[in-house]
């Protein structure tokens, strides 16, 4: 697959349920085993990215220096500390609605993008920091 | 810049003799080149012909370029600016590319494309 906006995140940016800029916005690291499914995937929750297909401390804390300009999200490059287990594949950045991206079945958490493309993936841990670096290009993050 | 005026031509041949490429008029070798500049030669006519198809046919190329970009194709076929601007006109406004192409490359979400960097463990 490529990267891609989920259908659902999309239609909770319509609706105003997702604040970019006011939002708690993160990301989070998973594993061969996740196969997002882009229309109907909505919640980031275990139900939809089980424990088994996350990758130990590769949850991110809150985006921080985030924009908007012109549909245009950006935000501070992220920096994950101490990720370690199975190579990883991809990330989701999903909205922390109150849930942390950690409830079981929980709806509050909504998912915005799945990144399967990146320079530099698939990358495996070293129990090392791994930095995400956004876009320096037009689109950044992602363009809506 | 030579050049070579070869009048009324009724037939070319063009072959080989040892390491030479011969161009042949009528039984008359009126050429012959060295390989690598045979081959130099032969890019040289194959570039300056393709600048002509480029103009003569720039009514299909357009269409062709406008149906990429209109489904987000991430390539081209033509880097000639002129040819590319006009089919970003057509990409945009073409009545029926906007009815049967949905436009992934025009109007729709577009993603960038991180970096993500693996540092050594301290």
């Amino acid at each position: 697959m490529a990267n891609a906006l989920y259908g659902k995140g999309r239609g909770h940016f319509l609706d105003a349920d997702i604040d970019w800029s006011g939002g708690d916005i993160k990301l989070l690291l998973y594993d061969a085993s996740q196969s997002p499914d882009i229309d109907v995937d909505e919640h980031c929750n275990k139900d939809t990215i089980p424990d088994a297909d996350r990758v130990t401390n590769g949850l991110s804390g809150n985006f921080a220096g985030k924009s908007s300009t012109l549909g245009v999200a950006d935000a501070d490059d992220v920096v994950l500390t101490a990720v370690s287990g199975d190579e990883v594949v991809g990330f989701v950045i999903a909205l922390d609605g109150g849930e942390g991206l950690v409830s079981q079945s929980g709806v509050l958490d909504f998912l915005i993008a799945d990144i399967d493309t990146a320079t530099g993936l698939p990358v495996t841990p070293n129990d090392g920091d791994i930095t995400i670096a956004w876009d320096a290009g037009a689109n950044k993050i992602f363009k809506l | 810049m030579a050049e070579i005026y070869v009048p009324k031509i009724k037939q070319v041949t063009i072959k080989r003799d040892d390491l030479y490429v011969l161009i042949v008029i009528e039984d008359r070798k009126v050429l012959d080149l060295p390989w690598d500049a045979a081959l130099q030669l032969a890019k040289a006519i194959t570039i300056q012909a393709k600048r002509i198809e480029e103009d003569v046919k720039h009514s299909q190329i357009i269409a062709d370029q406008a149906l990429l970009m209109r489904s987000g194709a991430p390539f081209g076929i033509t880097n000639n600016p002129d040819i590319i601007a006009e089919a970003k006109k057509e990409a945009v406004g073409n009545t029926f590319l906007r009815k049967n192409v949905s436009g992934k490359g025009i109007g729709g979400p577009i993603l960038g494309t991180p970096t993500v960097v693996r540092h050594r463990k301290i």
